[in-house]
């Protein structure tokens, strides 16, 4: 069926698939927030609204809510999604907690850490780095490529935008072809983040409400990339194997 | 009396002595006469007498001794005579085979009485050089250069006035095959000139061969590979025959293929493989009237086929955590090549306000996928996915199809969500006839429970190669308690007819609810997993320091089964080669193992071979290896097929098959038109010359080549009266002197 084809039997209200039901709450795609102390942040909202735009806008069935966990709590690896947010220094996980962390990234855990100030030098990205050659010593934080899959997960992107828009690149650790750890400088979640009357708490600078709407796709391809990894990458594949009617 | 009588003969000056007695005797000899002289030393007689005595008697034994090592005059001498010839006669059976009415053997034979003359040496070879000739030519084999070699090797330092080979250039060896493919072929460096006869006439003999039939020897699993014949037609040039390959003794395809000037043509076989194993394919073309061997008419060949990589298809209705790991699991197995499709957007979020332009999505080619293309794949898996918004009104042809696809061979795995099983509207489909459970035709809330459970092992699961995710019964047993609970499921109904059940829920249905299912339907299998939250035993299991082995077996276990790994078969049975030629041992080996995979001791094991002639049975027992090995006799030509099937008791444990190929060609009547370009190049290549079929000539001679023949003449000097003379006087003089001194 075509894109064409898919959109007019929509508007005729034909193959409306079963309502989701879930098999349990448990299994159902949320967002952990780490909590790693003072210097890190919590935005509840932020990912509450980006859960939404993810039902909303694909077919993974969400719980819209966030929790806020710790290295040492049991329940970390029942959240494969976790982001890190903040703008100060944070502490340092001690060995144990370090090996945790590393442990979750290694059986398909997922950590997006967002510095939310934008500076070009903080105190949180300096700690953000420490921690990242702790974790992964020989696999050093780089730019990620223009054609990686999380600038293709759902939505076309051409840059990684947040509330703000100083930084070209996401940045990420990368194991064999999957980055299990993306870091952003863009305050992501501060053009998420709502106020309780559903307003915006931060303006989207320098491009307005169209930047936000950028940041919210971000979102989602980052949620879209952590749950399909390079899936995309896959399909361009299929996409030459059609193409030379091998599939 | 003349010296010739007392020297028993006349040695010349110029010779050797040469003792021809045992050394030991010899030394024994030698002994003896020494204690003789010692024992006449005693007694009382004056220095004289004794002196005199002693060397008489010295003398005597001496000759004695002398006598005895039986010493020979030798002399040599050589002298040049004229060089001999060697004639090789070709005595293969190709030699038997008759041109016009006369066979090359007895055309040989007459061109060997002509040549014959007292120089003249007649040899036959086939594989090797042997003098003389035989009474008919039935050697298996014809190799030239060997011959050749024996020759060089037999008149080693001589030259000879010339060489001469009679036969058909039928060489099987490898001086002809160089002189097809290389430039420059030499034959070995021969004593003299060479001369060959050709014996037997191409055009006068009609023969249609199979002459090779190649494939590489295995095949990839639903990837073509290409079946070449090499047709040869002596007699049959510039005509067309038919050639048809036979898979299994049953006419697969067949091909007309135009033979050349040379009566050469090849027919090629594009096959794609449908199933994993060994087949017996055989190349054959018709039996014409005039066709001398129609022995060589057909060609059979085994050819073993394999995976490349196992092919799965992965289709998930939308992205999710157990989505994710699963294809992690699968796309991380170097044995897997896997496709997978997720549905990232529903109809549901078309109203989202996104452009088709913001979006990087490709369309669901569920049409091509589940029609064209399904049989390319292993192992179909839906992963929470309903059919009913993408397939449409084609659902029931596109289910249809993946239900034969899996009662053709193939294997389908249907995994838990909300989409799946009675809430993927999957009831009274024609899939549902696959399943391994029953679907209640639930709608809504009642077809899920959402309640966090552990599943039971079943008996059945505490046995089945998938659900084994240790090697002991307890331990394994002990793998699946400690496992994380899973978040809820999918409500079904009881095990389809023939499923099996190997893990259960505890509550629901009575504890008897399926959770994990798996079937044999027709050719092929299935598996229901009724929840969507296995990922549970990788990710989670991983956070108590355990790793995700659980999980990767599980699905490694489950995958292997599903595409019916000889691994994962209780009983399987190989023969050491896939071909064999006719009178060969073939060892067929059994393997037996019980339910839990251990070897199986004492189990009975009836094997029958069936191909061309009567049907073969043989039993045995396995030992404690659970393995047993049957030998059975290659005889006829043509596929043969083994079954076995082994018995525990009244109870059978299994039955696998396999395979081989007997070959009763004889190589020397694969090919007989005579190779008259191979011998026109050989004589002209060993500094002489080649007659064709037909015509007669002088051997080509090196007037330069002569022999030494050696004289060797002999004188028994051991036999010489002289010496039985010196030894009669000097033992008579010796005795008289002692009896005069008063001793005895």
């Amino acid at each position: 069926m075509n894109r064409r084809e898919l959109l007019m039997l929509a508007s005729a209200g034909l193959m409306l698939p079963g309502t989701a039901l879930g098999l349990g709450e448990a299994t159902l795609v949320d967002v952990a927030e780490l909590d790693l102390g003072s210097g890190t942040t919590s935005r509840p909202q932020a990912w509450k609204r980006l859960l939404y735009e993810l039902i909303h806008s694909t077919s993974v069935e969400c719980r819209p809510e966030s929790v806020q966990v710790s290295l040492a709590d049991p329940d970390f690896f029942q959240h494969p999604f976790t982001v890190l947010l903040g703008d100060g220094k944070f502490d340092m996980p001690s060995d144990e907690h370090l090996e945790q962390l590393h442990r979750y990234l290694s059986y398909g855990g997922f950590l997006f850490i967002d510095e939310t100030s934008g500076a070009e030098v903080s105190p949180f990205d300096d700690q953000v780095r420490a921690l990242c050659d702790r974790l992964f010593p020989t696999r050093p934080l780089a730019p990620l490529p223009a054609d990686h899959s999380v600038y293709r997960a759902f939505f076309l992107l051409d840059r990684p935008l947040g509330r703000l828009a100083r930084h070209r690149h996401l940045e990420g650790v990368t194991i064999g072809n999957l980055t299990p750890l993306i870091y952003c400088r863009n305050d992501l979640s501060g053009a998420l983040e709502r106020r309780a009357d559903g307003g915006h708490v931060n303006p989207c600078t320098p491009g307005g409400e169209r930047q936000r709407r950028e940041a919210i796709k971000l979102g989602i391809n980052l949620m879209l990339y952590c749950l399909t990894a390079n899936y995309k990458k896959d399909q361009v594949h299929v996409r030459e194997l059609m193409e030379q009617n091998k599939l | 009396m003349s010296s010739a009588f007392w020297l028993a003969g006349t040695p010349g000056a110029s010779g050797v002595l040469e003792y021809t007695a045992p050394d030991g005797l010899i030394a024994v000899a030698a002994v003896c006469a020494l204690l003789a002289l010692a024992l006449a030393w005693p007694g009382e007689r004056s220095l004289r007498a004794r002196l005199g005595e002693l060397a008489l008697w010295a003398v005597a034994l001496a000759a004695l001794v002398f006598m005895l090592a039986r010493p020979v005059w030798v002399e040599e001498s050589g002298r040049d005579e004229p060089g001999r010839v060697a004639v090789l006669v070709d005595a293969s059976r190709s030699m038997s085979m008759a041109d016009g009415g006369v066979t090359r053997w007895d055309q040989a034979l007459a061109l060997v009485e002509e040549l014959q003359g007292p120089e003249v040496d007649v040899y036959h070879f086939g594989a090797e050089l042997a003098a003389g000739l035989p009474e008919a030519p039935t050697l298996p084999e014809t190799d030239v250069e060997a011959a050749l070699d024996a020759l060089n090797e037999r008149v080693i330092g001589e030259k000879l006035a010339g060489v001469v080979l009679i036969t058909d250039g039928l060489d099987r060896g490898l001086l002809r095959r160089r002189f097809a493919t290389e430039e420059g072929a030499a034959p070995p460096t021969l004593p003299g000139p060479l001369t060959v006869y050709t014996v037997g006439k191409a055009g006068s003999t009609a023969d249609l061969a199979v002459r090779e039939v190649t494939t590489g020897g295995f095949a990839f699993l639903r990837s073509p590979f290409t079946i070449d014949a090499t047709l040869v037609g002596a007699g049959y040039e510039g005509r067309t025959v038919r050639a048809t390959l036979l898979r299994d003794g049953t006419p697969v395809t067949e091909q007309s293929v135009k033979l050349d000037e040379e009566g050469k043509g090849t027919a090629s076989f594009s096959v794609t493989p449908d199933r994993v194993g060994r087949f017996a394919y055989e190349v054959r073309v018709p039996d014409y009237e005039d066709d001398i061997v129609p022995a060589n008419n057909h060609l059979p060949v085994v050819v073993s086929v394999v995976r490349d990589k196992v092919r799965v298809l992965q289709v998930a209705g939308a992205p999710s955590w157990d989505v994710k790991v699963l294809r992690r699991f699968l796309k991380g197995d170097p044995s897997v090549d896997l496709v997978s499709f997720f549905i990232l957007r529903t109809n549901q979020d078309l109203d989202a306000g996104w452009r088709g332009g913001e979006l990087a999505l490709i369309e669901f080619p569920h049409e091509r996928l589940f029609s064209e293309e399904l049989e390319s794949f292993d192992l179909v898996i839906f992963q929470n996915f309903d059919h009913a918004p993408y397939f449409r009104f084609s659902s029931p042809v596109l289910l249809e199809g993946i239900a034969k696809y899996v009662e053709s061979g193939h294997a389908f795995a249907m995994v838990g969500g909300d989409r799946s099983f009675d809430l993927g509207e999957y009831a009274r489909t024609p899939l549902e006839r696959v399943l391994p459970v029953q679907l209640s035709g639930l709608r809504g809330e009642s077809a899920v429970d959402q309640a966090a459970f552990s599943p039971v092992l079943t008996d059945e699961g505490a046995r089945h190669p998938i659900t084994r995710l240790v090697g002991e019964g307890e331990e394994n047993a002990a793998w699946w308690e400690r496992l994380h609970p899973l978040d809820g499921t999918n409500i079904v109904g009881g095990p389809a007819k023939d499923a099996a059940v190997l893990l259960s829920h505890p509550k629901l249905d009575g504890g008897d609810m399926p959770v994990l299912a798996v079937r044999e339907v027709g050719e092929g299998r299935t598996m229901a997993l009724t929840v969507d939250s296995s990922w549970r035993w990788s990710f989670s299991e991983a956070a108590e320091g355990r790793g995700n082995q659980a999980y990767l077996r599980f699905w490694k276990n489950a995958i292997r089964w599903l595409i019916a790994d000889p691994s994962t078969a209780r009983v399987t049975v190989e023969t050491g080669r896939e071909n064999y030629a006719a009178g060969d041992a073939v060892r067929v080996v059994v393997r037996a193992r019980d339910e839990g995979f251990a070897p199986m001791a004492g189990a009975e094991v009836k094997l029958e071979v069936t191909g061309p002639g009567k049907p073969m049975v043989r039993t045995g027992k396995t030992g404690p290896d659970g393995e047993v090995a049957i030998e059975v006799q290659a005889a006829r030509s043509g596929p043969h097929r083994v079954v076995a099937t082994v018995l525990s008791g009244e109870e059978e444990v299994g039955e696998a098959s396999t395979v081989y190929a007997v070959s009763t060609r004889d190589r020397e009547l694969d090919e007989v038109v005579p190779d008259a370009t191979f011998l026109a190049w050989l004589g002209p290549a060993g500094n002489g010359r080649t007659y064709a079929a037909g015509e007669s000539g002088p051997v080509v001679r090196d007037p330069a080549a002569t022999r030494v023949v050696w004289d060797r003449r002999e004188t028994p000097i051991w036999r010489a009266p002289l010496l039985a003379l010196i030894l009669a006087l000097c033992a008579g003089g010796a005795w008289i002197v002692r009896r005069r001194a008063g001793l005895r």
